[in-house]
């Protein structure tokens, strides 16, 4: 699902506070190739793990976020590759932020989709996390920064923020009128 | 019981391209390519990864070579590391791929050869079961896999059971890669495997709607097509009495570096090249499979910017990619572009001004073009002249 200037912004604004938070708890506050799964431990004061071969209900899921009380619990798949992971990470952290009552289990297809492509297929709570997800794990001041010193090279910034490139070209195209 | 999987190493490829030339360490004055020792290198960190895993069985699904007629140097290549690991009491499986099976079954099959090791079983034309370890090793060659050769859900029987086979599972684009290779209905027999072993996909990846059934991916960056900035190359560590049975090993490969430009719309020559310089700072090319590519440019830029200019500064890579695109353009675009910007000769002045070169230069360009312009101008008044007078 495509969504619009205004929710794009509120969702930038809800990451920006996450970054704040994240930053807040690391050494190097620049560090654009973050651990995600400690570092989103230390926000939920809970746990980040992997499973193999992670189900919910009998459904295979890339993640799980369970708001479980006193000591949430993120989990993401285990044989899913690294830059895929550490997007779902970000992207459970998203529903903590933006639903934190609801337990969402989120299929593999739901994660990390070019809303452009999705036809909307897409649950809106899974695109808003998405977003979360690729302002969380690239900011917006940093990426600015980064274009104007290394130029606009999708290829080259998804290295740089250990991102996939399709997630840095969507990122660049949100970012578009000001970057 | 431990088991390593790997696959797709592609011994003997020739790595054609831009790459560092050096002397093969165990072939003095043998001159190679950097990639072509990298494929080398991967297998040799492959068998290193299961001495010290302590495997009792390494299974290789498909492409142990690049081709059916492997070089010499390749074969004993793989057979001496295969001894490596076989001196240590493990077995080895290796079927047949799509790359390495012979058209005319005359020729005789590579993999027979490596046949005549101790511990070591091969399965080529025809699918083969081994008894090993107290399971069936159910290895399903490319040329009978290509004939639609393929185990039926509940063939097996029970037991403990494990698949090895090389193509494109449940049909997958994905998996297809660049070089064609025959499907094989890998989720509708997943669950009678205690693991299915896959080759063809350069990557490490887990077929979907299945908990068992991976792809190993290659060792190495066997074609640029295997290129992904940032990724790694590995074998599976399979160990079923752990609570990860499925586990991805690293093997110390090549990195891999992206850089580029995706639209270099408006950007001189210099302007480019600061970019890359800047980018390459950041991430260093030293001894990386570094790929280069810069669209958009504008077709005089183009012409100025050389792969040379290029190569310098990535010139400590191990092998580069270098793709420079002009922006397209249509006579459209052209006559639009020489319209909006007024007339000719204002245009020419405004192209030479963005040259990336010193005034005195510039200068000349100007005074030849304007003379060209000039006479094509009198040119054009003469035919005017023709036309009107006809």
């Amino acid at each position: 699902m495509t969504l619009t200037p205004a929710r794009l912004k509120e969702l930038e604004e809800v990451a920006e506070n996450a970054i704040r938070l994240r930053r807040q708890g690391h050494p190097d506050p620049l560090e654009r190739r973050f651990d995600v799964a400690p570092a989103v431990a230390l926000m939920i004061r809970g746990r980040v793990s992997a499973a193999p071969n992670l189900r919910h209900e009998g459904r295979r899921v890339s993640g799980l976020f369970m708001p479980g009380g006193a000591f949430p619990q993120i989990w993401f798949e285990a044989y899913e590759p690294p830059r895929r992971q550490r997007f779902t990470v970000a992207h459970e952290l998203g529903h903590s932020y933006l639903d934190p009552a609801r337990q969402p289990q989120c299929d593999p297809s739901q994660v990390d989709v070019d809303p452009d492509s999705s036809h909307g297929g897409q649950d809106v709570r899974e695109s808003d996390a998405d977003a979360f997800a690729a302002a969380f794990l690239i900011p917006a001041d940093l990426l600015r920064a980064d274009v104007k010193q290394f130029g606009r090279c999708a290829a080259f910034l998804a290295d740089l923020y250990d991102v996939s490139e399709p997630t840095m070209r969507r990122r660049l195209r949100v970012l578009e009128p000001f970057v | 019981m431990r088991i390593i999987h790997t696959a797709d190493t592609h011994l003997g490829n020739a790595a054609f391209g831009l790459s560092r030339l050096l002397e093969d360490p165990s072939r003095p004055g043998i001159i190679v390519r950097q990639r072509q020792l990298d494929i080398q290198k991967g297998f040799a960190a492959a068998i290193d990864a299961a001495i010290k895993a302590r495997a009792e069985l390494l299974i290789h699904s498909g492409d142990l070579f690049d081709s059916s007629r492997p070089p010499a140097f390749a074969l004993n290549f793989a057979m001496s590391e295969i001894r490596r690991l076989t001196s240590t009491g493990a077995s080895v499986v290796v079927v047949e791929g799509n790359h390495s099976y012979p058209r005319d079954p005359a020729l005789g099959h590579a993999l027979q050869i490596l046949a005549h090791l101790e511990r070591v079983y091969v399965a080529y034309d025809e699918p083969r079961v081994f008894e090993l370890l107290g399971m069936k090793v159910h290895a399903y060659p490319h040329r009978a896999v290509s004939r639609g050769v393929w185990p039926k859900p509940g063939q097996t029987g029970g037991g403990l059971n494990l698949l090895i086979a090389h193509g494109v599972a449940d049909g997958q684009l994905f998996f297809r890669g660049d070089r064609p290779a025959p499907e094989i209905r890998v989720s509708e027999v997943a669950n009678d495997f205690l693991y299915v072993a896959l080759g063809h996909y350069h990557r490490l990846a887990q077929v979907p709607q299945t908990g068992n059934a991976f792809y190993a991916g290659a060792t190495a960056m066997v074609t640029w097509g295997d290129f992904h900035a940032g990724g790694r190359f590995g074998v599976i560590l399979i160990d079923p009495a752990s609570d990860e049975p499925v586990t991805r090993v690293d093997i110390p490969t090549r990195t891999m570096r992206a850089y580029g430009v995706d639209d270099a719309t408006g950007l001189n020559r210099r302007e480019v090249l600061t970019l890359l310089a800047e980018q390459e700072r950041q991430f260093g090319a030293v001894d990386a499979n570094c790929r280069i590519a810069v669209e958009g440019l504008d077709p005089l830029v183009r012409r100025e910017l050389s792969v040379r200019d290029v190569e310098e500064i990535f010139r400590a890579a191990a092998a580069i990619q270098i793709s420079l695109r002009a922006r397209e353009q249509r006579w459209e675009a052209v006559q639009a572009g020489l319209t909006e910007a007024g007339q000719l000769g204002d245009r020419f002045a405004e192209l030479v001004g963005q040259l990336d070169a010193d005034a005195s230069f510039k200068n000349d360009v100007q005074v030849l073009g304007d003379s060209f312009l000039e006479q094509a101008a009198e040119q054009l008044s003469d035919l005017d002249a023709e036309e009107a007078a006809r």
